[in-house]
């Protein structure tokens, strides 16, 4: 534990770099309580950009996860769209996930330093987004498309018709399905979270898409999972010295403001959407995470670079991660605003014949 | 149709006499306290009846405890309009509004929606199932006037003192933690059991912040789009405590005397 603790560095904060956590916690917030996850993608990097190191960016970013996670998730069971149910069993298998991933990651710290784990998460970041965040934009541009087509996947369908006991019934998910398809989407939430801090870049889809569970419900049941292993995590980190309280409050001092805008986002929107802003934000990350990862290569000696290069990928990845966060903001805030002025053009319309009869 | 009959409803003022033209199966409720106002809401209730083609069911909320005896006066409006409308008036107890809703639901049979104008019968009315409850607004737009809202109308007040306290609460709480920024990291890192401490904080400020949070976007008007804006409904209580009613039953009668033949004697 102490060989962990001297190979990280806590950064001294200046006014800017309090400022830029407040404004990207805020968004990241908005983000996580619109699609259930995804504040954290934009943190760990953003942090890093700072310069922070991997291991305490990932560890101040899941301490200030769960608090944010419990918020969210308590706004969003009062408008109906959490499953509890599937939340604690995907969460109880996320635990054990979580686990296996810090083992993983400590393992790469201990052999490769911290070149060598920021290199890894990068990596995992630029991977998991490509595939999983195109997969999720495809369908969400299919669904914009033609309007109603937001139906169980194929995938789903025949998971759900195999009955391998136990057999479980999600009553506000309105899916039945066997535990043994659950708990494996739960795990691989876990490992994923303890890597890049962002589980849900595999929980939703995996609920949407391998349950069979609605985009609302996926994403609002995601914020308890969220809860729970950020909890499992933080109380892991923490005893191993990484969390840098300082970070932590002044992102959830944001945070906890954006996930409150987001989760009441969700109430004026289509399903679609919640795809549409997941899968564009994490393709737009994967960009800025691909960017970093040369610098870290460098660092490694397996590539030669000028420090000209490096500081204009550096400067191009923070540019780029910068768009994703306002591309996702701009999405959400736009959908509110749209659907709120169609919610009173509606209420005009209404109104206007009533008043005229009377 | 069967005549309401229920201790806590008092009988129609004017009785049947007060049914004025046709017999219309269909009907509005509107429901409304004894004060001068309610005439607003009677006159709004009759004009939509007629226009319409809805019969029209008035009742009045008495407060509790005030004799129930005499008729209530009926304006010229109302006199007007009740020329038009299938109009019923009853009046109730306020304490005993959802069994005096539910006996006219039953015995008037088809009570289509609920008309209100006050927030309290809305609230009382929403937790039963008898029809769908909608609440009349003032309007600016005719003096006088009235119109069905479009959403609920039901606000509470701002919280406007206690989004300040826990605001003043959460800057506190960033206060004790940033004042020795440097000392709270050398304990906070630790490790081991001193993780208790930056987790312990963050449910500190999670729950402070939080609540602030919440209270802030209320007071910016930044709410949850409602899914329902009427309190829609199935009259499944009502149905539930139906009355069953005697069938007349099929008698047959024998003259004992029929095969007697009285002139053979």
């Amino acid at each position: 534990m102490h060989d962990l603790q001297q190979s990280i560095a806590f950064i001294d904060l200046s006014a800017i770099s309090v400022i830029f956590l407040f404004v990207v916690g805020f968004i990241g917030g908005l983000v996580s309580g619109f699609i259930g996850s995804g504040g954290a993608f934009v943190l760990t990097p953003g942090m890093m950009s700072l310069g922070v190191s991997g291991t305490v960016a990932v560890a101040s970013n899941m301490c200030h996860k769960f608090p944010k996670a419990m918020v969210g998730a308590f706004k969003r069971y009062k408008y109906g769209q959490v499953d509890i149910k599937l939340g604690l069993i995907m969460a109880a298998s996320a635990v054990v996930g979580v686990q296996a991933g810090i083992r993983i990651q400590n393992m790469v710290l201990e052999a490769w330093g911290q070149a060598g784990s920021n290199l890894y998460v990068s990596l995992s970041f630029v991977l998991v987004l490509v595939v999983v965040g195109g997969y999720v934009f495809y369908d969400a541009w299919k669904s914009r498309k033609s309007p109603g087509t937001d139906a169980v996947s194929s995938i789903a369908r025949r998971l759900q018709a195999i009955h391998l006991p136990p057999m479980i019934h999600f009553k506000r998910a309105n899916v039945r399905i066997s535990i043994w398809f659950t708990v494996p989407v739960g795990f691989a939430t876990g490992v994923l979270a303890a890597t890049i801090a962002v589980g849900g870049f595999i929980g939703v889809p995996g609920m949407i898409y391998v349950l069979g569970v609605s985009g609302f419900v996926a994403s609002a049941t995601e914020l308890v999972i969220a809860f729970v292993m950020g909890l499992g995590g933080s109380i892991n980190w923490a005893m191993h010295g990484m969390v840098d309280i300082r970070l932590t409050l002044i992102i959830l001092a944001g945070s906890l403001l954006g996930v409150q805008l987001g989760a009441i986002g969700t109430t004026y929107v289509k399903e679609h959407m919640i795809k549409s802003v997941m899968g564009t934000i994490m393709l737009i990350v994967a960009v800025s995470r691909a960017l970093a990862v040369p610098e870290y290569l460098n660092q490694l000696h397996v590539v030669a670079l000028n420090p000209s290069t490096i500081t204009w990928l550096k400067n191009t990845s923070f540019i780029s991660m910068c768009i994703a966060l306002l591309v996702g903001a701009f999405i959400i805030l736009g959908a509110m605003f749209k659907a709120r002025r169609e919610s009173m053009r509606l209420a005009r319309m209404q109104a206007v014949p009533a008043t005229a009869n009377s | 149709m069967r005549q309401p009959n229920h201790p806590y409803l008092y009988p129609p003022l004017d009785g049947p006499d007060r049914v004025v033209s046709g017999d219309r199966s269909r009907r509005l409720l509107a429901v409304g306290f004894e004060c001068p106002a309610n005439t607003q809401l009677k006159s709004h209730a009759l004009e939509l009846g007629t226009r319409m083609g809805y019969g029209v069911v008035l009742l009045t909320l008495t407060p509790d405890g005030v004799p129930q005896a005499g008729a209530l006066p009926v304006t010229p409006i109302l006199a007007h309009a009740s020329a038009a409308a299938n109009c019923l008036e009853f009046r109730a107890p306020a304490r005993n509004i959802c069994a005096a809703v539910g006996e006219l639901s039953r015995s008037l049979k088809r009570i289509e929606l609920i008309l209100t104008d006050s927030d309290t019968i809305q609230e009382r009315l929403s937790e039963t199932e008898f029809a769908p409850v909608f609440h009349i607004i003032q309007t600016n737009l005719q003096p006088g006037g009235k119109r069905m809202s479009s959403a609920p109308t039901t606000q509470a007040a701002k919280p406007i003192g206690k989004t300040l306290v826990l605001g003043a609460l959460t800057a506190a709480l960033y206060a004790a933690v940033f004042w020795k920024a440097e000392a709270v990291m050398n304990l906070f890192t630790r490790g081991g059991i001193y993780a208790v401490l930056p987790l312990a904080t963050v449910f500190a400020v999670s729950f402070a912040h939080g609540a602030f949070a919440s209270n802030l976007w209320s007071l910016l008007g930044i709410q949850a789009k409602p899914t329902v804006e009427a309190h829609k409904s199935v009259s499944a209580g009502a149905r539930a405590t139906k009355t069953k009613s005697a069938r007349p039953r099929a008698r047959a009668y024998v003259n004992p005397f029929h095969n007697i033949d009285l002139k053979s004697k």
